[in-house]
């Protein structure tokens, strides 16, 4: 549960938050603009006041957003108050401390630390691994959904029972020329392509390729 | 011969030795042994259409029409953006992507439905894309071809056809999507992979946000065996990710970027 749930009142919470720290030039217009409304000042004072007051007695009001999920942090990391690297750090939280996280942000984790709430960078969260033992019957339904796509939930949920592919199987796999027409079939071309970019307010950005290892 | 001590030179890092011995390569076998676009095309075609007889498209014309979309959009901020893009989604419960030289990704079900939101889903597409476009399979095909048939094929001069060199570079069925490419090219294709869905205008973090679930699956689960068999353990990519983006990104978080993901049924 590391991503799922996070509804829309949070993710405009989200941006309001970030647009408040970053560079706001950075960031033309985007989704906002579906939600005229919610993007105006008030609610921009209202959101943030509110994500101020979040402390663990709150935490009813974040697990409606995303149920809480264990975690541990990975790396010697802060605790901040804000998603964001300029923010104020609330305390550090050493390697291997257990994190409940409660909501994202980008590349954000809000958590609960020691009874504190704040946000870590979700490059510096390690998710625990699902209890591999004792499936219970629920996961093992959920699993089934998830198999067939009808949770749609936004998580793998473990289980035993359902199978993934094999190399065998793979190997003697036989051709299936009729859906590889039909793969053919569903190509977007590039115009279709940049419309739909266009019409989503996705703009093409320069980003330089990172360096790779030393 | 020419190619035992090709392969030696080019492990052994010596490229002098290396482009001496490529000089000595009559033309006509060089052009036997390279691997045009063209040939990276019928490869994908071949393995892709096997892989579609293991795991057929999910029924939903509008699902397959949409990541095709979205896919085609982050491919066309890469270097190769002319490609035949192609992209779909499988019937399996497996929690898995694929890539196929020249352009053809697959998505399993069991993966789209773990996703999110469309940054997600272009930080997956990102990935794989990377792969296409460094043409990674065909490094490790050519590596395993040329140590375990090219001496002999080129001594006996049957392969003197490009059909006969594809047909073994494909190799059986769609085993092509079992072998593990290089660690480093995994590695590389997550870097590259979150840098193409931030070209597209999404937030870069969704690639590592789809990692964390994957590691937060228990590592005994069926659906993801193949996925730890083929590549290093999400903890090692997202640590590797983490020295690789720092904050570098950042200024391109956009977290509600993009459409609505589209619903599986």
């Amino acid at each position: 549960m590391i991503v799922g749930g996070i509804n829309r009142a949070s993710v405009l919470l989200a941006l309001l938050l970030i647009g408040c720290g970053n560079d706001a030039a950075q960031k033309p217009a985007d989704n906002r603009a579906q939600s005229p409304a919610t993007a105006q000042a008030p609610a921009a004072t209202n959101a943030v006041s509110d994500a101020q007051a979040a402390t663990p007695t709150k935490s009813t009001g974040a697990s409606a957003k995303m149920a809480p999920t264990p975690a541990t942090v990975a790396r010697d990391t802060e605790l901040k108050e804000k998603p964001f690297t300029d923010a104020k750090t609330l305390k550090r939280l050493p390697a291997r401390t257990a994190v409940t996280i409660v909501d994202r942000d980008g590349g954000w984790l809000k958590v609960t630390a020691g009874g504190q709430q704040g946000w870590v960078r979700l490059l510096h969260v390690s998710s625990q691994p699902a209890s591999s033992g004792g499936t219970s019957t629920d996961e093992l339904k959920s699993a089934a959904k998830m198999a067939t796509g009808r949770a749609g939930s936004g998580n793998i949920v473990s289980t035993t029972g359902i199978r993934g592919l094999s190399e065998e199987q793979l190997r003697e796999a036989k051709p299936n020329p009729q859906e590889f027409q039909r793969l053919e079939g569903y190509a977007a071309s590039k115009e279709q392509a940049t419309a739909y970019a266009r019409a989503q307010k996705l703009e093409r950005r320069q980003v330089a390729h990172l360096p790779g290892p030393p | 011969m020419f190619i035992a001590a090709l392969l030696v030179a080019s492990t052994a890092g010596a490229e002098d030795l290396r482009s001496k011995i490529l000089e000595k390569i009559p033309e006509s076998k060089r052009l036997l042994l390279s691997v045009t676009e063209a040939d990276e095309v019928k490869i994908g075609q071949q393995a892709t259409t096997n892989l579609l007889g293991v795991a057929p498209l999910v029924k939903d014309d509008g699902l397959q029409r949409y990541v095709n979309t979205v896919g085609r959009w982050v491919a066309l901020g890469s270097e190769r953006p002319d490609l035949p893009w192609r992209f779909g989604v499988i019937e399996s419960a497996d929690v898995n992507a694929f890539a196929a030289p020249g352009g053809y990704i697959l998505i399993t079900r069991g993966l789209y439905a773990s996703l999110s939101d469309e940054a997600e889903l272009a930080g997956v597409l990102g990935h794989e894309i990377t792969h296409v476009v460094e043409r990674h399979q065909i490094d490790v095909m050519r590596k395993g071809m040329l140590l375990e048939e090219s001496r002999k094929a080129v001594e006996k001069r049957l392969d003197n056809n490009k059909d006969e060199l594809i047909r073994r570079l494909v190799g059986s069925g769609a085993e092509l999507f079992a072998r593990r490419l290089d660690q480093d090219a995994e590695f590389e294709a997550d870097r590259k992979g979150v840098v193409l869905a931030a070209r597209a205008g999404y937030g870069p973090y969704g690639l590592p946000a789809v990692l964390q679930k994957i590691a937060s699956v228990a590592k005994t689960d069926d659906r993801v065996q193949l996925l730890y068999k083929t590549h290093p353990a999400p903890e090692e990519r997202l640590r590797r990710l983490d020295d690789a983006m720092a904050a570098r990104l950042d200024k391109y978080d956009r977290p509600s970027a993009g459409g609505k993901i589209y619903p599986l049924h």
